[in-house]
């Protein structure tokens, strides 16, 4: 796992998700449970600042934001990718242990598409990531 | 006093001399050669007769001074309540002074016996007094007299008995001194040292005027110095420390309506520290109102609430996340995406997998359970079909139904019901009804779901065949780990938590949660929510409060 460096998987044609999370695992997961439905083009990283140096110029179709990071939050990263204009309108599905029902109002209010609580079940991420989208 | 002259005997005589006919002794002397005048002027020249006794002392003493008598009976009669009984302990006799303190008329008094007067409520010393007269001893002490409009008199007494020429007992002289105000304040004072040593800024007003009476040290402290201040100076204070909380502080102490209900606000003061601050006005017998303002300080309690819902996060992330790694892995390799499992391993993975996922079930009952005793469960109120979270409820239990081969019927869903709830809450204590009756089922069991609607609430029943609850156990069906001893649950898996959470969502909902059962033949649990909900409401012993301030306003 190339931590400090973003992975790109998959080729053109597909959904292209700009993953962002700071457990190891839980990427690693992430990307066979994605790479299992053959749809998606993922690029991951491991905080914030990473996504912030890698997210100019990438083309993403979709974000998924880790919540609780250390240093950036999942919500500052996307107000900082908000600030960027091929980010100001790409659709955020954020994933989330905290599951209070206020924390998910306030992040559909910055424009987030969908919250996907932890744990996901690794054999439905990716439908829920196009459903998610699909209805955005 | 002359310094030159040593008049240690007199002096001792004159002394003695002036505290008894100041107390009574003297009057009660004189009043033997009075006892043939009209009853009203006994106590005048009872008084008088002591003040020439006195006069006469005093004569010896000052012979230069001029001191007329009948000054001195005037003083003494406005100075003490005196009062003559007989041997009956009837009043013949008052003076204004005692008349008026105790608010009648004398007139009122004379005929009526002096217990009349005496306060019921406070123990009368009557056995003492007259053990004391028999002897032909005079009392002294303190008695509790009650004035017409019912409010205690405390006065220092001297009661004397009187004799007729012949030496027998004539009834009693008594001399009073109302000493109720240094009575209240001393008790005041007492006070004001047990306010001094709380924590929590106090501050009293006047009940009328609302001028600010008494600030506890803690109050002190907390707005400066306080003493006698006018209004807008303590507004000005309240303001510098308090900021914009001070404004409804203001209000209510401004607000002199009769009968305005105490209030309880929630202050924030500028350097952060919090305060619930009551305000009552203190109605009590012979004491005028008064306004009392009490800040008990809730900063640390605040402090330690956030604490807590900043633990319950952080359990709930850290605890999830590595549980999102265990599950999805085991997911992911039941799936085959890493190829194909010998079969016995297939079967432990899958127990693994099983037991992964009631983790995460006992996780968020227990955030929960914790939620609702912080009261920090949040309900998102919002008007929906009923019909449609049953039914959703129903598919999500498709994998029990199937599982435990049972056939589900349903009645009441062919319409839409429109309510006003938590759809996500209401869905959860369906979840776990069905999720019950399916575990407690026998294999190829029925399960019924029925709504019942009427105007005001609806209510959804899941009716079971399966073993029923014993008569012993049902008193504690929704207590927290009430099944612990009960094996099928540790078969089927389940926190123990799910019947008291599903309890205390229901009834933040504002319904309520039953069940019936008998051991063989099954349960039914149902569950009534209202229609509408209230209004937001507020913290229950904010109004617990209020109930308790109009009950005794």
């Amino acid at each position: 796992m190339g931590r400090g460096r973003p992975r790109t998987v998959g080729g053109d044609g597909m959904i292209k998700l700009l993953h962002v999370e700071d457990d190891g695992d839980i990427r690693e997961i992430a990307k066979m449970s994605l790479e299992m439905s053959g749809e998606f083009d993922l690029t991951q990283c491991s905080d914030g600042e990473e996504a912030l140096r890698v997210a100019p110029g990438l083309p993403v179709d979709v974000l998924l934001l880790d919540l609780m990071m250390p240093g950036m939050t999942g919500k500052e990263v996307l107000e900082a990718l908000r600030q960027m204009p091929d980010f100001a309108q790409t659709p955020a599905i954020f994933m989330t242990a905290r599951v209070q029902e206020s924390d998910k109002a306030e992040l559909m209010s910055l424009g987030a598409v969908s919250v996907i609580p932890k744990p996901f079940d690794p054999m439905t991420l990716g439908d829920q990531i196009k459903a998610a989208i699909s209805v955005s | 006093m002359n310094q030159s002259r040593d008049f240690s005997d007199v002096r001792t005589k004159i002394v003695a001399g002036a505290l008894g006919l100041l107390g009574g002794l003297g009057a009660a002397t004189a009043v033997e050669y009075f006892t043939a005048l009209p009853s009203q002027f006994v106590p005048v020249f009872a008084a008088g007769g002591a003040a020439v006794s006195l006069f006469s002392l005093r004569r010896a003493f000052w012979t230069e001074e001029q001191l007329s008598a009948s000054d001195l009976v005037e003083a003494l009669d406005r100075h003490s309540l005196v009062s003559i009984a007989d041997r009956n302990a009837i009043f013949v006799s008052v003076n204004e002074h005692l008349a008026r303190t105790v608010g009648y008329t004398s007139a009122e008094l004379i005929g009526k016996p002096a217990s009349f007067l005496y306060e019921p409520t406070v123990g009368m010393p009557t056995k003492a007094i007259h053990a004391t007269l028999a002897r032909a001893e005079t009392w002294h002490g303190e008695t509790t007299l009650r004035h017409k409009d019912g409010h205690p008199v405390i006065t220092r007494a001297t009661i004397r008995p009187r004799f007729d020429r012949r030496g027998r007992f004539a009834g009693s002289v008594s001399v009073r001194t109302d000493v109720s105000d240094s009575k209240r304040r001393s008790a005041d004072a007492y006070s004001a040292a047990i306010l001094d040593g709380l924590r929590d800024p106090i501050l009293v007003f006047d009940g009328d005027s609302r001028v600010l009476s008494y600030a506890n040290t803690a109050a002190r402290d907390l707005f400066g110095v306080l003493a006698a201040q006018g209004e807008r100076d303590l507004s000005e204070r309240m303001h510098a420390v308090l900021g914009d909380s001070a404004i409804p502080i203001l209000e209510v102490i401004a607000d002199r309506s009769p009968g305005a209900p105490s209030s309880t606000l929630n202050t924030q003061s500028r350097d952060g520290m919090q305060f619930e601050t009551k305000l009552q006005v203190i109605a009590s017998d012979g004491v005028p109102d008064r306004l009392i303002l009490v800040m008990n300080d809730v900063t640390e309690q605040a402090t330690r609430e956030e604490a807590q819902s900043q633990f319950i996060s952080t359990v709930s992330h850290e605890l999830r996340s590595p549980l999102t790694s265990i599950k999805g892995a085991m997911g992911l390799v039941l799936s085959k995406a890493a190829g194909h499992l010998p079969e016995r391993a297939e079967g432990l993975l899958r127990i693994a997998h099983r037991n992964a996922d009631r983790l995460v079930l006992i996780i968020n009952d227990l955030l929960d359970i914790e939620k609702i005793a912080a009261g920090q469960m949040e309900m998102d109120i919002q008007e929906t079909d009923i019909t449609r979270i049953v039914t959703e409820a129903i598919e999500a239990s498709a994998v029990n139904v199937e599982r435990f081969d049972l056939s589900l019927t349903t009645e009441g869903l062919d319409r839409p019901v429109r309510i006003e709830t938590d759809e996500n809450r209401t869905l959860q204590v369906l979840f776990n009804l069905l999720s019950n009756a399916g575990k407690f089922s026998r294999a190829g069991g029925r399960v019924l779901v029925r709504l019942d609607e009427d105007v005001e609430a609806v209510t959804v029943s899941v009716v079971d065949e399966g073993d029923g609850i014993a008569i012993e156990d049902q008193g504690k069906v929704f207590q927290r780990f009430a099944d612990l001893a009960n094996s099928k649950r540790a078969a089927n898996g389940g926190s123990g938590l799910g019947l008291n959470i599903c309890k205390a969502i229901v009834e933040r909902l504002g319904g309520s949660i039953g069940f019936e059962s008998a051991e063989g033949v099954g349960s039914r649990f149902h569950f009534t929510l209202p229609r509408r909900q209230a209004a937001p409401e507020e913290d229950t012993w904010v109004a617990a409060d209020r109930e308790r301030s109009v009950g005794t306003a």
